[in-house]
């Protein structure tokens, strides 16, 4: 009897023991961009898994290894930022401290800067553009400034502690000073830059852990302040960019903002509740005209929203519980819902390309 | 509360001495089952002459020696260790040195790469020993035990002592010395042990299609234990024993290998005192343990490139726990009936700049077991907990009932054991209280385990020249409320929640053989281990039924040892199969499996009293580049030299 079971153990491990693989359904990268979308997933700290998927609108075929494609190497630790700007692709990875500068046309790798500082590595956010420049927030606590040209930094600019987002009005950069790591003490301030001199002449008074940043059509500047995630709440402020004064704080929960042509697209995930919304901000009446714009059904974890003039379509990132691959939710314009794509693991931001 | 406490640790003792003041004597620790079946029985233990043939530098380098078990190592040397067993986690594991269980107070998690093993004479993995008193009560409780047993617990004659050191790869560099006295009622020992190690090994690792090379960066360690011991032999069958142990600990932390980004600069300090005084006694049906123990743990994390206001991160937790345990076991006339009972009490603070209220708990344990030997031998423990978390607005109190039992069939060289466990596990105050991480909500973790193992034994030849030894082990685990850290609010904002189920289905097979002619001895050990862990969590989540992370479908080891007079060699094979390093089981996620082959030998130089050993290992032989925890790389091939004079 015993020698029996004895048999059937040795057997079912194994049986057990030969478990398939899930096959490999990746697809290549294109050799050109078009008609397609370009997504960053963060991946996981210290996991070395941030990734670009590549979605071909046309037959709708994904492909999450886009940038190990194309340079053969792994993009690296936790991808913040992913913006176009002119002819170029910038791509903030904030654990590995770089910022990868890949051909707008073809995705092939341009530069990659290090950012580090004296054997310090910066913590790169977030980054966006005047004229030849690229401004990029580091959580050492300034702005770095990029030669779109030369791709190298050619200043630093002292700004608040740990600034995360950033938007250009009014030949001013306004940086959001998060303060985050100094939790529970954090910031509440936007710092003002003068583009001319590059030096911080003003800053302004929000509220707590100032985060998203964002310019409407007609210049006001917007900022999210996050709270605490429990007892303060989360809220939108505009910033007037001719004194520079906030002007009015609204009343509605916030946690992002996505500019799409006269409006702004709100959205807030709820900590306590895991549920979220995107809301219609008409930033020309001030009102959140339509609170419920886009519906949630089908999404487990809001992490980006990002509208394409391209293509006229928003898009919804979901994280999908964080440590799982997550989804790309596309809406019309109208927010309506048109299908969605399994990417990689934490997409949060997307690039159209007609 | 303290002067209650102090009043149970009083009593205990107290009362402990009173009980075996007369009677005729039995024998201390008297419960060995079968000695020659050590491979078939519970606990499995790893002996000294198999400690010493790795050189390993701590505990957690030896844990791939037992079955069921899978290490957790975030680097080589003076990197954290821990382990699950059978997919509960490193919380369900209880770590006892001789007879009292260290301090978990503030992660819950033991790291045996702070665990020497210089001075430990048998290392046991134990899952249920009902009627044994050599363990404390809440450990017993637990899921799984990593016990030691060190020379300070061994009678010497006279005199022993022992000095040695070890140099290695890597700038590895450590002394320990042992000296232990008799003096007729006394008895006194003493250890030390100091380490040093520059850590910057080499290692090659792949980004993407790009195989870059590199070295580890902040791994140094510097680190000194000590243990004083004083016992009393207060009759033939009564003894006090004493000890202070005292530990100190700096080492940097190189985290995790970042791409582009090599820059790491965090570091960990700290220091750990432990007391203990036990008195184990025993009379003509009786045989008790009582012990009462204080431990104090200071660990400080700094981060100097932390972007705070300040410019760095100085984290400080000091973290207190005194305990009291008492068990008293009876035995029948005819040695067929065991009965034990026990009681126990432990009082637990953590103190930080973190918290407004230190984080304290209050925890009862009981435990009842009975051992007959009817029809085979049948065993069964019941328990039960009452812990109190005080907490700034409430007191949380949880109560639990803990049933095991176990029937074992010894007949001619066979052997079937079945058993059924039921343990839970708290969550630990860095789970409940941690800045925005904490959960105060937390609920324990429960586990369900069902185990059978079958068993074979024979000798052979004349003059029992050879000898086998084989088990196969199957098991089923069922847990609930699974604690994980899973980010709630970013990426960079975890904290921690009741959410996981899981199922796991293994089966762990251990096989010895071995010869022996004259001065020549050679023996060959496998074990194996098949683990099928399920995500059971939530149907409607990419991973449920997928494997968990980290938890490979097959690992083992194969062990060849041939010794010739005072001449020796081994031969080590260790195996991690396929793991995830998430739970997802897709591509992206699955780690490499990888094979390490270690070779060591020893030469004794006897004469007299004296012995004289010089030991060399060669460690991963293949230079194989592997990681147990991705991008945690370990060092390739590496070399240890040992010289330790025993007289």
């Amino acid at each position: 009897m015993i020698f029996r079971v004895l048999f059937i153990s040795i057997l079912a491990v194994t049986v057990l023991g030969c478990k398939k693989k899930k096959p490999d359904t990746e697809t290549p990268a294109p050799t050109t961009l078009s008609h397609g979308l370009l997504v960053l997933n963060e991946g996981l700290f210290n996991h070395n898994n941030s990734s670009l998927s590549w979605i071909n609108t046309n037959d709708h075929t994904i492909g999450n290894s886009f940038f190990e494609e194309k340079t053969n190497r792994g993009l690296g630790d936790t991808g913040n930022d992913l913006k176009r700007y002119g002819g170029k692709i910038y791509v903030v990875v904030n654990i590995s401290s770089t910022v990868e500068i890949l051909d707008a046309i073809t995705g092939n790798s341009l530069q990659q800067i290090s950012m580090i500082h004296n054997g310090t590595p910066k913590q790169p956010r977030s980054i966006t553009f005047y004229g030849s420049k690229a401004y990029v927030t580091c959580y050492d606590g300034y702005v770095d400034v990029i030669d779109t040209l030369s791709l190298s930094v050619t200043q630093r600019i002292a700004v608040g502690s740990n600034p995360e987002g950033l938007a250009v009005s009014n030949g001013k950069l306004y940086v959001a000073n998060s303060g985050g790591l100094n939790y529970p003490n954090v910031d509440s301030t936007v710092s003002v830059v003068d583009l001319t001199t590059h030096q911080e002449i003003q800053r302004i008074t929000v509220g707590n852990n100032p985060g998203s940043l964002c310019v409407d059509s007609e210049g006001d500047v917007y900022v999210i302040s996050r709270g605490n995630y429990s007892t303060i709440p989360s809220r939108m402020h505009r910033i007037n960019p001719v004194n520079d004064t906030k002007e009015f704080t609204f009343s509605f929960d916030a946690s992002g903002m996505t500019r799409m042509n006269d409006k702004l697209l709100i959205s807030y995930y709820d900590y306590t509740t895991s549920t979220s919304q995107i809301g219609l901000f008409d930033a020309l009446t001030e009102q959140l005209s339509i609170p419920n714009y886009i519906s949630m059904a089908g999404i487990t974890t809001l992490y980006g929203v990002t509208y394409s003039s391209v293509t006229d379509k928003i898009y919804c990132a979901d994280a999908n519980g964080f440590s799982n691959t997550g989804f790309l939710h596309l809406f019309s314009s109208a927010g309506v819902f048109e299908r969605t794509y399994n990417v990689g693991l934490n997409p949060s931001k997307v690039l159209a390309f007609e | 509360m303290s002067i209650r406490l102090t009043y149970c640790l009083f009593s205990i003792l107290v009362g402990s001495s009173c009980l075996f003041g007369q009677g005729d004597p039995t024998e201390l620790d008297s419960v060995v089952v079968n000695q020659r079946t050590s491979i078939l029985n519970t606990p499995v233990s790893i002996d000294k002459i198999r400690l010493e043939r790795r050189l390993a530098t701590d505990v957690g380098q030896l844990m791939s020696l037992f079955t069921g078990v899978q290490t957790k190592s975030y680097g080589g040397l003076g990197g954290m260790k821990t382990v699950t067993f059978r997919s509960l986690g490193a919380g369900h594991v209880s770590v006892v040195s001789d007879h009292f269980a260290l301090s978990l107070t503030q992660s819950g998690q033991a790291d045996l790469g702070q665990i020497p093993i210089d001075f430990i004479n048998n290392l046991l993995l134990v899952g249920y020993d009902p009627i044994s008193i050599n363990y404390p009560i809440h450990s017993k409780l637990a899921g799984q035990i990593i016990a030691m047993e060190t020379r300070h617990l061994t009678k010497v004659e006279k005199f022993e002592a022992n000095i040695g050191t070890q140099l290695g790869s890597f700038g590895q560099l450590d002394a320990h010395a042992f000296v232990s006295r008799r003096f007729s009622k006394w008895q006194v020992a003493a250890s030390l042990k100091g380490r040093r190690f520059d850590g910057n090994y080499p290692f090659t690792y792949m980004n993407g299609q790009t195989k870059t090379k590199t070295s580890r960066t902040n791994g140094d360690l510097v680190d000194a234990f000590g243990t004083a011991s004083v016992s009393y032999f207060i009759s033939p069958k009564q003894k006090l024993h004493a000890t202070y142990s005292g530990a100190y600990y700096n080492k940097g932390l190189p985290g995790a290998v970042v791409f582009y980004n090599e820059t790491a600069n965090q570091r960990l300090f700290g220091n750990n005192h432990l007391i203990t005084l036990r008195h184990l006694g025993s009379s003509k049906r009786f045989i008790g343990s009582s012990g009462v123990s204080f431990q104090q743990s200071e660990l400080n994390y700094v981060d100097s490139n932390y972007f705070n206001t300040m410019g760095y991160l100085h984290s400080r937790f000091i973290s207190q726990e005194s305990t009291g345990n008492s068990q008293w076991r009876y035995h029948s006339p005819s040695d067929s009936l065991f009965v034990l009972l026990g009681g126990g009490v432990r009082y637990e603070q953590l103190f930080s700049d973190v918290f407004s209220t230190p984080p304290t708990r209050f925890s009862t344990d009981l435990i009842s077991s009975i051992k007959w030997l009817w029809k085979g031998d049948f065993s069964a423990q019941l328990g039960f907990q009452d812990i109190q978390d005080i907490r700034p607005h409430q007191t949380k109190r949880t109560t639990v009932l803990l049933p095991s039992c176990e029937w074992k069939i010894f007949k001619k060289g066979l052997s079937f054991i079945a058993g059924y466990r039921y343990t839970v596990r708290q969550p630990s105050f860095n789970e409940l209280y941690y800045n925005q991480v904490g959960n105060d909500k937390l609920v324990p973790e429960k586990a369900q385990l069902a185990y059978t193992t079958f068993g074979y034994y024979k000798e052979f030849g004349n003059e029992t020249r050879w000898s086998y030894q084989g088990a196969v082990q199957p098991f089923y685990v069922h847990a609930i409320d699974k604690i994980l850290a899973i980010p709630t609010k970013n990426l960079f904002i975890w904290s921690i929640q009741n959410i996981g189920k899981s199922d796991a289905y293994g089966t762990e097979v251990r096989q010895l053989v071995s010869y022996r002619k004259n001065r020549f001895t050679t023996s060959f050990r496998l074990q194996y281990t098949f683990q099928y862990t399920l995500d059971l969590s939530d149907p409607n989540s990419s991973t449920y039924r997928d494997v968990l992370s980290y938890s490979p479908l097959h690992a083992g080891t194969a062990e060849l040892n041939a010794e010739f007079s005072n001449w020796g060699a081994s031969l080590l094979l260790t195996y991690q199969g396929e793991r995830y390093a998430l739970n997802q089981n897709i591509p992206s996620n699955l780690l490499e499996d990888f094979v390490l082959l270690d070779l060591s030998f020893f030469y004794k130089l006897s004469w007299r009293d004296h012995q004289l050993t010089t030991r060399l290992a060669i460690n991963n032989l293949t230079n194989n580049y592997y990681s147990y925890i991705r991008y945690f790389l370990m060092p390739g091939t590496n070399i240890a030299f040992r010289l330790s004079y025993d007289f």
